[in-house]
């Protein structure tokens, strides 16, 4: 940000200029002007030349096997290949093809059909179904268990400074073997915000470049019942949501307003230093007449003042508002826990004025009496088992409520709750429960994959078996809804991180 | 002798007796023939096995066929309410005219493992009379194609059915003459959503905060009625039986005073001890589970251990020992290393069943048994034929084969499968509950269970393998 690269910065730069203007009077060299003008001007957009890019190393350098590979050094190209071959490759929900094979190189797909040959070398893997790997869009694998129930977070706390990626293994491994592959998590499910969750993979080994799919993945926030709040509180939970929204809104101005200002700001003293460049002599006398004038009266020489001085003061750094109005630009989801009808038309009808704001709803067990709203809105919802801390004042029928909303046109996902990360590996269960409440099978299995990519804004890297996307695969023995079906492999990036007993 | 309550036979007026057809022929799974298995109509036919036509002769009495005469051959109705009376506790000759209704469904599943594909099951009077590929139905007799696996409904040997008030009593943590079964209320909402689940009978049992919580019972979830009013004594022996407001205040005292009441042997204590009575112990941790089985030992009692979430790292007491595991289904979150557990004790053929708090909770425990390599045999086995042994009526629920209520429900799939949804739950005979919707899921799915395509004479699969 340039802002925070001239923030550093002590005096005026109008000021530094007059100073080296006299410096070179003194010298009495053209170059050395032209020199400080140049330092003048590139102020500006030095921070961003702080750091010099070093070249990649070559990888096949020929280094001491003993020596471990510097962090730093970018992974070296991995040209091993892995051939998965399926009798029934589901490339997407819809779109299945019979006795085909995806083939990986480099973590990637890079072909998916019929008749695809093995290169040499390359792993092949077989099984019956083949298909991309599982997102849980609100999930708590690897978060530490203090942190998923923080009261006292903010918009800018984030999941993945609460992430535990030494313990859990277990669970991880169950994910794995039930076919979760990555996992949205958050922390602050008690408090009002609940600040950045994170897309996470389930790697057996924590690796920062393919574990952390996305360290801003969206802003989360909750609505009901917190544990130990006073009753009363929730009376103006929405304003308060709301509240926070404003912030992000304030914020997104102020920094428009600020830009817009500096600009002008820069331009005004490029056309003052210019002038006084013309009027060098005359400047350079004037300075020197004050200079003695200060020591005839005996008084501290002070440089001059120019107007043009008077530089836009940046908004204050405030770190929850600049997540906020990322938001409110709907550059980052908002996941929003409400599930009362109450609380749900509140927020819906409160929430109209920001027309860029992504809201996507989990829990939401009243969700059938706004379902024409959610589904004209086009606002995702997250269908959860029944909690018992929170929920609805009416009863839901389970997971029926999936396939209601469904038959209104919302688009409907399953998370596993975001509070036990060992639930996270009933996620193809509460799917198939779903489908026998009478949810589609084809939308069931888009609300396990594809969806939640998308609506995570990684529909580009997962979610499905395209070319071009991170080989996260599952080879399973049966239907992925199918209750006996068992997971005998899971790929991640493309190496075997699972396989089954 | 079997304590069943049942509503008062209607008058048998306007019942439509079926021609029976010439040369008709049984299909019998099994060749046990029980006293309750009566065939009224093979008395007055031609080749009949003997063992029927000798039971049959019980009925070879006046008002039977007086009965018989007088009915007329109009168009057959299902649903009039006349539980057929086994003969060992009828008065002789009680006028038992018959109604009769055949179920087609693409897979019937017998419930101990084995299934029978195109199958019929044949209903007289509530009760089923012969179950097969090939039965011979009567001409006349009502028949039903359903589309779908027909199951047994779900027999489940301890539940939470009842109001925790009606359950659990904070003042006193030994209730031996506490019998559970007054507390029945055969309307209550949380019955029928177990009948909408597939669940037909059900053991209502006290919570573990007791002691000794009192006498279980055994009901059906539809039409009221009691199967056994005295099932088992319900003991606790886990946590939270040992309170800290009255006695006893710790595990030692409350093995101590069951000890004492054991020895003594007085009331129900006795019945335990006599065999005619078994225990329902809720017992959580390993450690409950432990002191359980030894303090059966010492005082010469077996039955279920409900809870015991850890058995299957227990298998060193728990195998082979003659009690059987009842898990808990608290609902889709159980941690990872009980499921485990779980299927570890699942697979290692030891006898269990499963607890019921909500249907859900319930399919989700056997779908994740399922996901780690549990068979569908083994589990479907569970919540039918294990579950009315434990409930102690096995000879009568938990199976489609004849003699056996027809307690039964069609899936829209493999019973098992959560795709699936219970469509038409059958009580004694009678449709009972109909889904609302027809879940998009009736549609074949892409692949079945392994044990669908079992033939109905492979010999018994061995469900717990």
């Amino acid at each position: 940000m340039p802002h925070s690269a001239t923030r550093a910065r002590s005096s005026s730069p109008l000021k530094n200029f007059a100073r080296a203007l006299s410096t070179c009077a003194r010298r009495g060299s053209v170059r050395t002007v032209a020199a400080a003008l140049v330092a003048f001007t590139g102020v500006a957009s030095a921070g961003a030349q702080d750091a010099p890019t070093t070249p990649p190393a070559p990888a096949a350098e020929t280094a001491p096997a003993t020596a471990p590979a510097p962090a730093t050094a970018p992974a070296p190209v991995r040209v091993e290949s892995v051939l998965v071959r399926g009798a029934r490759v589901i490339v997407r929900p819809g779109h299945e093809l019979e006795n085909a094979a995806v083939l990986i190189q480099g973590g990637r797909i890079v072909a998916v059909g019929t008749g695809i040959e093995a290169p040499e070398g390359a792993r092949v893997l077989e099984g019956e179904v083949v298909m991309a790997g599982i997102i849980d869009p609100w999930g708590a694998v690897g978060l530490d268990r203090a942190s998923i129930s923080d009261r006292t977070a903010t918009a800018s706390a984030r999941a993945i400074d609460a992430l535990d990626p030494y313990s859990q293994d277990h669970i991880r491994e169950a994910a794995l073997g039930a076919g979760i592959t990555a996992v949205r998590i958050g922390i602050g499910r008690d408090g009002r915000i609940g600040g950045l969750s994170a897309l996470v993979r389930n790697s057996p080994r924590f690796d920062r470049e393919t574990s952390i799919v996305l360290e801003d993945a969206s802003v989360s926030a909750a609505i009901g019942p917190q544990p130990g709040t006073d009753v009363f509180a929730r009376l103006d939970e929405i304003d308060r949501l709301i509240a926070e929204l404003e912030k992000g809104k304030r914020q997104l101005d102020a920094v428009v307003e600020y830009d817009k200002k500096l600009a002008e700001w820069q331009k005004a003293i490029a056309e003052k230093a210019a002038e006084s460049e013309k009027e060098f002599k005359k400047v350079q006398r004037a300075r020197e007449k004050e200079m003695a004038d200060a020591k005839e009266a005996k008084k501290e020489f002070k440089e001059k003042a120019y107007k043009e001085d008077a530089k836009p003061k940046a908004p204050r750094y405030d770190a929850d508002a600049k997540q906020l109005a990322r938001v409110v630009t709907g550059e980052l989801p908002l996941f929003v826990e409400v599930d009362r009808v109450q609380d749900l038309r509140a927020l819906l009808q409160k929430t109209k004025v920001y027309p860029r704001l992504r809201l996507v709803l989990a829990g939401v067990a009243d969700g059938r009496f706004v379902a024409e709203e959610l589904a004209e809105r086009r606002i995702p919802v997250i269908v959860v088992p029944a909690r018992s801390d929170r929920g609805g004042a009416f009863d839901q029928d389970g997971f029926a409520l999936a396939a209601d909303l469904a038959d209104k046109g919302v688009t409907v996902l399953f998370g596993s709750g975001g509070i036990d990360p060992d639930a996270s590996s009933n996620l193809p269960l509460l799917a198939a429960m779903a489908v026998g409440r009478g949810l589609e099978r084809k939308t069931a299995l888009e609300a396990l994959t594809t969806l939640p990519a998308r609506i995570l804004d990684v529909g580009h890297r997962l979610g499905s078996l395209e070319r071009g996307k991170d080989a996260d695969v599952l080879i399973l023995s049966g239907d992925p809804l199918a209750t006996t079906t068992r997971v005998r492999a899971v790929l991640l990036a493309g190496e075997v991180a699972f396989e089954g007993r | 002798m079997r304590a069943v309550e049942r509503v008062p036979a209607a008058a048998s007026t306007g019942r439509a007796l079926p021609q029976p057809a010439q040369g008709r022929r049984f299909v019998h799974l099994a060749s046990r023939t029980r006293l309750g298995d009566l065939d009224p109509a093979s008395a007055v036919l031609p080749h009949i096995p003997k063992d029927e036509s000798m039971i049959g002769q019980t009925f070879l009495q006046a008002p039977f066929l007086l009965a018989l005469l007088a009915l007329g051959t109009g168009t057959p109705e299902v649903a009039v309410d006349a539980p057929v009376t086994p003969a060992a506790e009828s008065p002789a000759g009680a006028p038992a005219a018959r109604e009769l209704l055949a179920l087609r469904a693409d897979v019937v599943h017998l419930g101990d493992g084995r299934t029978v594909e195109n199958g019929t099951v044949l209903i007289e009077n509530g009760r089923i009379r012969a179950v097969g590929a090939s039965v011979d139905v009567p001409s006349g007799t009502p028949t039903v194609q359903l589309h779908g696996h027909l199951a047994p409904g779900f027999v489940l040997p301890h539940s939470s059915l009842l109001p925790i008030a009606e359950r659990f009593d904070a003042t006193r943590g030994f209730l031996p003459d506490a019998a559970i079964v007054h507390a029945f209320r055969p309307e209550s909402d949380a019955l029928s959503k177990a009948l909408a689940a597939g669940v037909t009978t059900v053991v209502l049992a006290p919570t573990e905060g007791n002691v000794v919580g009192g006498v279980t019972g055994v009901v059906k979830t539809a039409g009221g009625r009691v199967l056994k009013r005295r099932a088992h004594l319900a003991l606790s022996m886990s946590n939270a039986a040992v309170d800290d407001r009255r006695f006893p205040t710790s595990f030692s005292g409350l093995t101590t005073e069951l000890r004492r009441l054991f020895t003594a042997g007085e009331g129900v204590y006795g019945e335990v001890k006599s065999g005619t009575l078994p225990v329902l112990v809720a017992a959580r941790e390993r450690h409950h589970v432990a002191r359980a089985v030894d303090l059966g030992a010492e005082m010469g009692f077996k039955g279920a251990l409900i809870g015991a979430a850890l058995a299957g790292e227990q298998l060193d007491i728990l195998d082979k020992s003659g009690w059987t595991v009842v898990f808990e289904t608290p609902g889709p979150n159980i941690n990872t290393r009980i499921q485990e557990a779980m299927a570890d004790y699942a697979k290692s053929g030891n006898p269990f069943a499963f607890s019921y708090v909500d249907a859900d909770g319930m399919r989700m425990a056997t779908a994740q048994l399922l996901r780690r390599g549990v068979s569908p045999d083994a589990v479907l086995r569970a919540l039918t034929v294990t579950g009315a042994q434990v409930a102690g009526v096995g000879g009568r629920v938990g199976q489609i084969e004849r003699g056996f209520d027809a307690d039964l429900v069609l899936w829209s799939g493999h019973p098992l499968e959560l795709s699936s949804a219970p469509v038409v739950v059958y009580v004694d005979g009678k449709a009972v509950h109909r889904a609302s919707t027809r879940p998009a899921s009736t549609r074949p799915a892409p692949t079945r269970p392994a044990s669908t395509r079992a033939k109905a004479d492979t010999k018994h699969t061995g469900a717990n393998r």
